[in-house]
């Protein structure tokens, strides 16, 4: 188990890069809502679409890092 | 391990045509059927006859839903949306509980990568099937060459990611919800797991939903485009 653990661990480095892109989407969406607070709900809407399909990047490596550890 | 597999278990054998397996994700997909089956007896016919023309309280909700799946599916596919739309509803209804049913202490079925990914070959084909209705077999395959003629593998390569990445989004959202859940039960069985479920079984559930129906409404109108 000893390698696998290190790729899997290795694998689920891809978080670094959707934690960073979440955070600025976010970051643009306050401050959108701040700038034209009518359209929140659209703001709402497009951000929570968005942060879904970024998190799926996440979601892969962790998909990749299951099939190491848990298939010969 | 908490004893979380990755595989589903076989339950009982259907002895005919050599044995065909049944596994418990089926039985529980099963079980969200009937339930969905009953609820559909139900509100044809009790509450239909007592349907008013101004709605108010259990009619508001049916119709609301009713409604936003078909103007969400007119938005994405225009044309073919009064056939895809009760698709929709149901990918809806069945996703909507199936992701949720750990409430009720079954292990949901779309925490096995083959379920999500037949739901998923589901949408490969309709993808494909629309496009082929709205501009023939050659349109869509010219369809691949469209702005520069040698993109076309990289198009090809896309177009065959998309089923893997709708089954592999919603079955890595919901194992991971599933595994966080195990774990705080573990570790503080009292009332921690009824509040942190709210947000890892309930909203996660949902969103994946309404991810799951809006990523496959929109390539259907993207090859439909």
């Amino acid at each position: 188990m000893g390698i696998a653990a290190i790729g899997a661990a290795l694998a689920v480095l891809t978080g670094v890069g959707a934690g960073i892109g979440m955070g600025i989407a976010t970051g643009k969406a306050v401050e959108a809502t701040g700038r034209q607070p009518e359209a929140a709900n659209q703001i709402n809407r497009i951000l929570l679409l968005g942060l879904a399909l970024t998190e799926s990047i996440a979601i892969y490596g962790f998909v990749i890092a299951l099939l190491i550890i848990f298939t010969r | 391990m908490e004893g979380i597999d990755l595989n589903p278990k076989v339950l009982f054998t259907i002895p005919i045509l050599g044995g065909i397996p049944v596994t418990d994700a089926v039985c529980i997909s099963w079980v969200i059927t009937v339930g969905l089956i009953i609820f559909g007896f139900i509100v044809r016919f009790y509450f239909f006859p007592r349907f008013q023309d101004v709605p108010r309280g259990f009619q508001n909700i049916l119709e609301m839903l009713v409604e936003w799946v078909y103007s969400f599916s007119r938005d994405a596919v225009h044309e073919y949306s009064g056939e895809l739309a009760p698709y929709i509803g149901t990918l809806v209804l069945y996703l909507g509980f199936a992701n949720t049913v750990e409430l009720w202490g079954l292990r949901p079925p779309t925490t096995y990568i083959v379920i999500t990914f037949a739901m998923s070959i589901i949408t490969f084909f309709l993808i494909n099937l629309y496009g082929i209705r709205k501009k023939g077999l050659l349109g869509r395959l010219k369809d691949y060459g469209k702005p520069v003629p040698f993109i076309a593998p990289i198009k090809a390569l896309s177009d065959l990611a998309v089923p893997v990445s709708l089954a592999s989004r919603m079955f890595g959202n919901i194992l991971g919800g599933l595994v966080v859940m195990e774990l705080v039960r573990q570790v503080a069985p009292v009332v921690a797991p009824a509040f942190l479920s709210i947000y890892f079984t309930l909203f996660d559930g949902l969103i994946q939903t309404y991810i799951f129906v809006t990523l496959s409404l929109t390539f259907i109108g993207e090859a439909i485009e």
